[in-house]
């Protein structure tokens, strides 16, 4: 089946508080590999790997993106024999049956998490309460947390400061919750990766990328927008960023330096956009308003005026 | 810890992965870069299960790299010090 045709970028610079939620389902998927992940059994590098694997073999040509990481995942957990594929078909079918029983229907992708989730469940790999705490702590990891630090950066030059030359430390200083949604009680990926916050400028803008693979600020942003994880974006924007920032609809002066930021697993790079004019009476509250996720990438601005 | 290469350093970055699984983006192997900031050992057992050499911040311009015209562009990738030679 060909890749659907795919314009990168199809949401017009959308404002943080009208981006979508992710659905139930997938957000029980994020939270069922970070608790396997705690477990020791997926660490994001054996996924990257088999995702890769599975992307030469062709096998997840047009798939979307949350299903590909559900293959690659599943994929994992068959390698390391604590479940096999056929368990898993076995389970979905079943399930397919009992809910069609019932009257009800669900997606097949939503049924695959399901019946995983269940397996994973019933043979004690992790536990109900690990898979709530975490799922709570994925539903916490919105993009408003970042944009609410971008409106304490505009509004305090302390705290920019402090934020641009030590991040985790500014943020944990200012409210810590947004660093740590649930006040983690396990150690993982995000808690140690390094973050370093850009300031755009006049003269100066910054625009984030992971050319390897998908890596982004999650803890602050939660997870990126499909764009951002897909080849165009991530080969393009290194290579033509001037171009690529045009065809969004943002126009870069000839004497404005572009630097681009690659992240990898270990750094992650949040953006401070400028901060509109004629916004100097404005609350933080109101200034987080005009932050757009696109703006905390750097492949947009913020806003000059939200709601009224 | 001690950092082999200091800020503003000129570094080349190996073509050949001197390591096992470490990657580095393709389209920096073989060029020159500018060290920017130390950012020493990162201990991150939750990505990957290896122990890893120091890193660093290294500047690029993309019209050493690339074809295409960009004097005001810069590229900042984060490099593992295995894969960086003196220059």
């Amino acid at each position: 089946m060909p890749e659907p045709t795919y314009h990168p970028h199809t949401h017009p610079h959308e404002p943080i508080k009208e981006i979508e939620e992710l659905p139930e389902h997938v957000m029980r998927l994020l939270a069922l590999g970070q608790s396997l992940g705690e477990k020791g059994i997926t660490v994001v590098q054996d996924s990257r790997f088999k995702a890769d694997e599975l992307n030469a073999k062709g096998l997840t040509q047009g798939v979307p993106y949350f299903e590909k990481r559900f293959m690659a995942m599943r994929a994992v957990l068959s390698g390391k024999k604590v479940i096999s594929e056929s368990e898993w078909e076995d389970k979905r079918q079943y399930l397919q049956r009992e809910i069609s029983q019932k009257g009800g229907a669900l997606g097949s992708f939503e049924l695959g998490v399901m019946a995983l989730t269940r397996l994973i469940l019933k043979k004690g790999t992790v536990t109900q309460s690990t898979l709530d705490f975490n799922y709570e702590k994925m539903k916490a990891r919105v993009p408003m947390s970042g944009a609410k630090i971008v409106a304490k950066a505009w509004a305090d030059p302390a705290f920019k400061a402090h934020l641009l030359n030590n991040a985790k430390k500014a943020i944990m200083d200012f409210n810590p919750v947004l660093l740590e949604p649930n006040n983690g009680k396990t150690i993982e990926a995000w808690d140690v990766t390094h973050l370093e916050v850009l300031e755009n400028t006049e003269k100066v803008r910054n625009v984030v990328v992971c050319t390897l693979c998908s890596c982004y600020p999650m803890g602050l942003l939660g997870q990126s927008p499909e764009w951002y994880t897909k080849e165009d974006y991530r080969t393009r924007i290194v290579r033509e960023p001037r171009a690529v920032l045009k065809e969004w609809g943002t126009q870069v002066g000839a004497d404005v330096e572009l630097r681009v930021y690659d992240s990898s697993a270990d750094v992650r790079y949040l953006v401070v956009p400028t901060r509109p004019q004629g916004t100097e009476a404005h609350s933080e509250e109101e200034l987080a308003d005009l932050v757009t996720r696109d703006s905390l990438i750097g492949v947009g601005n913020a806003l000059s005026s939200y709601g009224k | 810890m001690v950092d082999k290469f200091s800020v503003g350093a000129m570094v080349r970055i190996k073509t050949d992965n001197p390591g096992d699984v470490k990657r580095v983006p393709h389209y920096i192997k073989g060029k020159v870069g500018v060290v920017q900031k130390f950012r020493g050992i990162i201990d991150n057992p939750r990505d990957h299960r290896d122990e890893r050499p120091p890193l660093y911040s290294v500047l690029f311009s993309p019209a050493d790299i690339f074809t295409e015209k960009s004097e005001n562009d810069k590229v900042v990738v984060d490099v593992f010090e295995d894969w960086m030679i003196p220059q």
